[in-house]
C-alpha cells in the first residue's frame, strides 16, 4: 500500500458513483469509529502503485452540523490522507466549491473531480478547469462518473498528487475577521501541544465557525481550554463589531470569494426555470405532495410484497423440501438418521438457515425499490414533503419510509432507517417501526377475528393496523420529549438532486451490498435463536420422553410457556397453549397460528413423504424457480390493485372450535375481549427474532434489549387496558 | 453575480426588513438580508451559501420552500425558511 486517498463531496455530487468506478466491485464495508455509519473502502492501482481509498460521508462543508458530518472533517484533520479527491457537481459550482475551498484552506493535498460535466454542458455552463485549478492550487479532472468517463485520468492525477507538497489556500476574510484570526493563530502557535492539529490558521477558522469536531479535538490537547476561551472571545468580538455571527461572516466572505471565482471560470450562470422546477412544485405541493408520496409508497410496498412472494415461497419450499430430504439422506448414509441429530439438523439448523434466506427475496425487492427512489432523486422530494407534519410529532420526515415498509416486514424496515440523516433519528425510527403491523401478524388477526368477530372481521383487522400507527406515533412523540430529546434539531435544508434515469451499476452495487450485509449481520442472531428454540422443544423436562422425542407439553418449551402463562392471566389469556403460541411468535409471527394448531393437537397432517430422487429434486427446484419468475411478472400488474385486506377463509373449523373454547375458558367467559387483547399483544410485542437480529446489527446490543423489553411491556399494558378496561365497561 | 460583487465592494449591507422567504412571491429574485436562528440552522444555511447579500430566485416560497442559488435547487423547511429575511432585488 503506497498511499491513502479519501473521496469527499456534497451529497448527490456523484461521489458514490465515482468511488464505485475507482474501486470496481471489490469494496470493504465497515463502520466509522463510534458511529453506525457505513465506512466503504477499496483499492485501485495507478502509476505502478496501489492506493487505499476511503469514501467519506457526503457533506456540504467541513463545519459539522450533525455527528455524521463531523466524520469527514475529523478524518481529514486527524488521519491526513495522502490525497483528497473532492467531487464537484459541475452543474452547481457555487454550491460545490465551498467544500473544495475549505479542504484547500486546511492545506490538504487535493485533486478536484469536476463531475457531471455532461449535465453542465447541456445547461450551457462552460467551465475553464485550468483557471479553476490555478486559483485553488490543485489539479482539476473532468469526469462523468456514471458513464465511467475520466476515471483513468483521475487515477493518474492522484498518483501525480501523492508526492506533491500541498499549498494552503488563503482567503481574505476582511479586516475585522482577519484581526481576530491573527490573534487566535498566535495563541494556538505558542502552545506546542496543539501542533498536532496542523495548520494553525485552519484551526482558528474552524474554531471561529464554532465547529464542534474541532472544538472537541482541541479540548483534549494540552493548552486547549485556553485556546477555546480565546476563540469564544474572538467570536463575540466579531459579532459585536460586524453585527453578524462569526460563522456567517466567514461563510459570507468565502462565498463571495467563490462567486468571483465561478464568474471567472464559467461566466455568469443564468437562473432559468426548467421543467423540473415545475415538477418539483407539483411533487412538493402543500396539498398534492402527501397523496403523491402515499401513491409511490403503495407501489413500493406492493412490489416488495407481491413481486417477491413467489421467490419467498420458492426458497421456503426448496429448503423444507428437497434440501431437508438431502440432509436426511446424507445423515442416513452416515447412520445418523432418525435420532436427535436429524432433528437438530432439520428443525434447528435448516429451519434457522431458512429463516434467514426466506427474507432475502423481500429485502432484495425492497432495496431495489429504495435504490431506484434514491437514484432518480424522488427520495429527497419525499423527505421535503413529509418533514413538517412528522416533525410536529417529534418524528423526522424521512421516518415515514421505514414506517411504511414496516407494514410489509419489520426486518427491511429496520434497515431502511439507514436512509435517515443522524444516528438519533435512525434510533428513534428503529424503536417505533416494529409497532407498524407487518404482514406476518395478519393471519393471527384473521384467525381470531373470524372466530370472535365474524360480522366485523375487516373492521377489527383494520383497527389493529390503525392502533399500530397510533402507538408508533405516541412512542415516537414520548421518546422525542424524553430519552431522545434534541435541544437544537437539525433544520430541514437540502440540495435537491437533479431528476435522472437510475444507473443500473449504482443500483446493483447498493442492492447487493445491503442484501449481503443482512445475511452476514442478522443471520447469526436468527440462527442462534432458531437453535435455542429447537433445544427448548427437544429437552424433556417432565413426562417420559427422551431428548428430541418428547411431547411439547413436557418439553422445556412447555415448561417455559407454563412458567410465564400466569403473567398473562390478567390479560385474559393465561393458558399455557396461548403463552406457548406467543413464545413461538417471538421466533416468527408466521408460526403463531401453526403453533396453536400444534398445541391444540388438531393438525394431524404429517409432512408428505417424497420418493423423488436427487435428479428429480434438482429438476423441481429449477422448474419452480422459473415458475416463481413467471408469478412475479404476473404479480406486477396487481401491484397497483387494492386487495390489501384480502382475507382468505380457509377451513379451520376444528382449530376454531378449540381456540374459542380455550379463550372462553382463560377469560372467564369473556372470549371476545380476551381475543382482542391477544391481538393487541401480538401487534405490539417483538415482531420476530429476525427483526431483533436486524435491530442489534443496526443499533447495538444495549438498545436491542431496550427495544425487546420495551415492546413486551407496552404489549402487556396495551392488552391489559383492552381486557380489564373492557371488563370494567361491561363489554365482552 | 455582479450585484453581489458591487454590494460587497461598496461595503454596505442590506438592511433587515420584516419579510421572510415564506412571503416572497413565486419566481421573484430576492436578496438575503439576514439569517437568524439556532447555530445549527445558521451553519447549515451558510454551508450552502445562503448568507447575507446573496441573490436567490424563489421557485416556491413555502410548504417547503424551494430556491435556486447559483444553479442549484435547495429545499428549505418551514422553520428554516421563516428564519431567512429577504428583500426584493432590483434588476
Amino acid at each position: 500500500m503506497s498511499g491513502t486517498v479519501a473521496i469527499a463531496g456534497c451529497p448527490n455530487s456523484g461521489k458514490t458513483s465515482l468511488f464505485n468506478q475507482l474501486t470496481g466491485a471489490k469494496q470493504k464495508v465497515g463502520n466509522w469509529p463510534g458511529q453506525t455509519v457505513d465506512r466503504y473502502s477499496g483499492e485501485f492501482r495507478s502509476g505502478g502503485e496501489t492506493f487505499e481509498i476511503v469514501d467519506l460521508p457526503g457533506t456540504y462543508g467541513l463545519v459539522a452540523v450533525s455527528a455524521e458530518e463531523g466524520i469527514a472533517s475529523r478524518y481529514l484533520v486527524d488521519d491526513r490522507p495522502d490525497v483528497v479527491v473532492t467531487v464537484v457537481d459541475a452543474s452547481n459550482l457555487n454550491g460545490s466549491l465551498h467544500l473544495v475551498a475549505q479542504i484547500a484552506e486546511a492545506g490538504l493535498n487535493q485533486v478536484v473531480a469536476l463531475n457531471m460535466v455532461d449535465v453542465a454542458d447541456r445547461r450551457g455552463i462552460d467551465i475553464d478547469e485550468d483557471v479553476l485549478g490555478r486559483a485553488l492550487g490543485v489539479e482539476v479532472v473532468r469526469t462523468v462518473a456514471r458513464k465511467g468517463q475520466g476515471t483513468d485520468e483521475l487515477k493518474a492525477a492522484v498518483a501525480r498528487a501523492a508526492g506533491r507538497t500541498p499549498t494552503q489556500l488563503v482567503i481574505d476574510y476582511g479586516g475585522v475577521v482577519e484581526r481576530h484570526v491573527g490573534s487566535l493563530v498566535e495563541s494556538i502557535a505558542v502552545r506546542p501541544g496543539l501542533a498536532a492539529l496542523g495548520s494553525p490558521r485552519w484551526t482558528a477558522l474552524q474554531l471561529l465557525a464554532a465547529d464542534v469536531a474541532t472544538r472537541d479535538r482541541v479540548a483534549q490537547l494540552p493548552g486547549g481550554h485556553a485556546v477555546l476561551e480565546a476563540a469564544a472571545a474572538d467570536r463575540d468580538g466579531i459579532a459585536a463589531e460586524t453585527g453578524f455571527e462569526a460563522a456567517i461572516e466567514l461563510a459570507e466572505h468565502r462565498f463571495n470569494w467563490i462567486s468571483h471565482l465561478v464568474a471567472d471560470v464559467s461566466g455568469p450562470i443564468e437562473m432559468e426555470m426548467t421543467w423540473s422546477d415545475q415538477v418539483d412544485r407539483v411533487l412538493t405541493n402543500k396539498f398534492l405532495g402527501i397523496p403523491i408520496f402515499l401513491a409511490v409508497m403503495w407501489v413500493v410496498l406492493r412490489f416488495t410484497a407481491d413481486a417477491t412472494a413467489p421467490y419467498l415461497d420458492w426458497v421456503d419450499s426448496t429448503i423444507s423440501g428437497p434440501v431437508a430430504r438431502w440432509a436426511v439422506a446424507l445423515l442416513s448414509a452416515m447412520s445418523l438418521d432418525g435420532g436427535w441429530v436429524e432433528s437438530m439438523v432439520v428443525d434447528g439448523v435448516l429451519a434457522g438457515v431458512g429463516g434467514v434466506l426466506v427474507f432475502v427475496p423481500v429485502l432484495f425487492g425492497l432495496y431495489l425499490m429504495l435504490a431506484l427512489l434514491e437514484d432518480t432523486g424522488y427520495m429527497a422530494r419525499a423527505a421535503a414533503v413529509m418533514d413538517r407534519s412528522m416533525r410536529a410529532v417529534g418524528i423526522p420526515g424521512k421516518a415515514f419510509l421505514p414506517m411504511m415498509v414496516g407494514f410489509g416486514c419489520t426486518v427491511p424496515a429496520i434497515y431502511a432507517t439507514r436512509t435517515l440523516d443522524s444516528s438519533r433519528d435512525r434510533l428513534l425510527t428503529g424503536l417505533i417501526t416494529p409497532f407498524m403491523s407487518c404482514g406476518a401478524r395478519l393471519p393471527v388477526y384473521v384467525l381470531l377475528a373470524s372466530i370472535f368477530f365474524a360480522g366485523d372481521k375487516s373492521m377489527v383487522v383494520f383497527a389493529m393496523y390503525v392502533l399500530g400507527i397510533a402507538v408508533a406515533v405516541l412512542i415516537g412523540f414520548l421518546l422525542s420529549k424524553t430519552a431522545l430529546r434534541e435541544e437544537d434539531p437539525a433544520p430541514f435544508v437540502m440540495v435537491l438532486p437533479e431528476f435522472r434515469m437510475p444507473n443500473a451499476r449504482t443500483v446493483w452495487i447498493l442492492v447487493r451490498q445491503r442484501t449481503a450485509s443482512f445475511i452476514k449481520g442478522a443471520g447469526t442472531t436468527i440462527l442462534i435463536a432458531s437453535m435455542a428454540v429447537w433445544l427448548l422443544l427437544a429437552l424433556p423436562v417432565t413426562g417420559d420422553g427422551s431428548f428430541a422425542d418428547t411431547d411439547v407439553e413436557d418439553s422445556a418449551f412447555g415448561v417455559v410457556a407454563k412458567g410465564f402463562a400466569p403473567t398473562l392471566a390478567p390479560l385474559g389469556f393465561g393458558e399455557w397453549e396461548q403463552s406457548g403460541a406467543l413464545l413461538s411468535g417471538f421466533v416468527a409471527k408466521e408460526v403463531v397460528v401453526s403453533t396453536m394448531a400444534q398445541l391444540y393437537a388438531v393438525d394431524g397432517a404429517v409432512a408428505e413423504e417424497s420418493t423423488n430422487g436427487f435428479v428429480d429434486d434438482v429438476g423441481d427446484i429449477a422448474t419452480s424457480f422459473v415458475a416463481a419468475g413467471r408469478d412475479t411478472l404476473l404479480a406486477i400488474p396487481r401491484v397497483i390493485g387494492f386487495d390489501f385486506l384480502d382475507l382468505e377463509d380457509e377451513s379451520q373449523s376444528e382449530l376454531q372450535t378449540a381456540v374459542r373454547t380455550s379463550f372462553e375458558d382463560s377469560s372467564g367467559g369473556k372470549g371476545q375481549l380476551a381475543a382482542l387483547a391477544f391481538m393487541v399483544f401480538v401487534l405490539l410485542y417483538t415482531p420476530c427474532m429476525a427483526a431483533v437480529g436486524a435491530f442489534r446489527q443496526e443499533f447495538g446490543t444495549r438498545w436491542m434489549w431496550v427495544s425487546v423489553l420495551g415492546q413486551a411491556a407496552i404489549a402487556w399494558i396495551g392488552a391489559f387496558i383492552v381486557f380489564q378496561g373492557g371488563s370494567l365497561l361491561g363489554l365482552g | 453575480m455582479s450585484l453581489i460583487r458591487s454590494h460587497v465592494e461598496s461595503g454596505d449591507r442590506p438592511q433587515a426588513q420584516d419579510r421572510t422567504l415564506t412571503t416572497a412571491p413565486r419566481n421573484s429574485k430576492v436578496r438575503v438580508a439576514r439569517v437568524s436562528g439556532r447555530p445549527r440552522l445558521i451553519q447549515r444555511l451558510a454551508a450552502l451559501g445562503v448568507v447575507p447579500g446573496v441573490l436567490l430566485t424563489v421557485i416556491k416560497p413555502e410548504g417547503p420552500a424551494i430556491i435556486c442559488l447559483g444553479g442549484a435547487r435547495i429545499a428549505i423547511g418551514q422553520t428554516a425558511a421563516s428564519a431567512i429575511e429577504v428583500e426584493a432585488a432590483d434588476e
